[in-house]
């Protein structure tokens, strides 16, 4: 005669070790989506390329034109070159031969400088970075005058 | 009589031969559930692994962000083609769409896409064994 009460502690009993087979299974599957999950950082590669393409857009042939960019534009200067303004920060400085400021544009969070020196190193929360700095001539009314052009990009997360 | 008490004996013998052999089939049922069940687990657990251990995720997010890199370098009126079969696995389908570019490796249906920045308009067509993206 089959006893009915150990046949329910053996059904319980193997429900028991299921539930633990998955448990084990999953904090396996857990654990390696962990390991396995792999960042690949571009961001550094597209703070160079922007920073080309907002010198580009501000100094074709080395030349910047102040007059052609207005107040509304130096706030707003990745619109005013038509690139897309999200997840960056664009800051410019055009000085002098003397090292005085003549203009600044920017356009995005300029808390992410602040940011990146917090988040330096932090993997994938280390945002891409770049600072240029080149020769220009300072094209205002009729006058010409040789200056120089500082350039800080930061590229922020990408999720 | 005699022959009456051997054929009562068999009988009783194949009683207990019954009853012992239906007590192992229970065991055996039990045991074959017990198996099947945990060979289903694992055959869940491995196939979620999977797309993970071959690595697809970074097949597509290598290919979405070199092409999102290639678009953002790229000047007006310059086209790249990616062959559909390459290194990084078989491109199923190449997207622009929102800003972004959505690669499906392997069948792995692209759901975050990688933003790009470029001025100009991009987009991207299938010819023979290649994606063609425009840049214009």
């Amino acid at each position: 005669m089959i006893n009915k009460n150990a046949a329910m502690g053996e059904g319980v009993f193997m429900i028991f070790r299921l539930v633990l087979v998955s448990v084990i299974a999953f904090t396996i599957f857990g654990i390696s989506s962990i390991f396995y999950a792999y960042h690949i950082d571009v961001r550094d590669a597209e703070a160079v390329i922007l920073t080309r393409q907002v010198s580009e857009c501000l100094s074709p042939e080395g030349v910047l034109n102040l007059d052609v960019i207005t107040e509304d534009s130096r706030k707003s200067i990745l619109s005013y070159c038509g690139l897309s303004k999200e997840r960056f920060y664009v800051g410019v400085e055009v000085l002098n031969s003397s090292g005085n400021v003549v203009a600044e544009f920017s356009q995005g969070d300029s808390g992410s400088g602040w940011v990146r020196k917090l988040t330096e190193g932090v993997g994938q929360y280390d945002p891409g970075y770049r600072t240029f700095e080149y020769p220009v001539l300072i094209g205002q009314g009729v006058s010409e005058i040789e200056g120089k052009i500082k350039m800080e990009v930061v590229v922020s997360h990408e999720f | 009589m005699g022959s009456f008490g051997k054929i009562n004996s068999y009988v009783n013998i194949g009683k207990g031969f019954l009853l012992k052999m239906g007590k192992k089939a229970e065991v055996l049922n039990q045991v074959l559930v017990h198996i099947v069940l945990v060979g289903l687990i694992f055959a869940i657990f491995i196939f979620a692994t999977a797309g993970r251990i071959n690595g697809r995720d970074v097949k597509q997010q290598v290919l979405e962000k070199e092409i999102a890199l290639l678009i953002d370098s790229a000047e007006a009126g310059m086209e790249f083609g990616i062959q559909k079969a390459m290194i990084n696995g078989k491109i199923n389908n190449i997207e622009i769409k929102e800003g972004k570019v959505f690669v499906t490796v392997e069948n792995l249906g692209a759901y975050k896409g990688y933003p790009y920045f470029s001025k100009y308009s991009v987009s991207v067509r299938s010819e023979g064994n290649k994606f063609i993206i425009s840049v214009r």
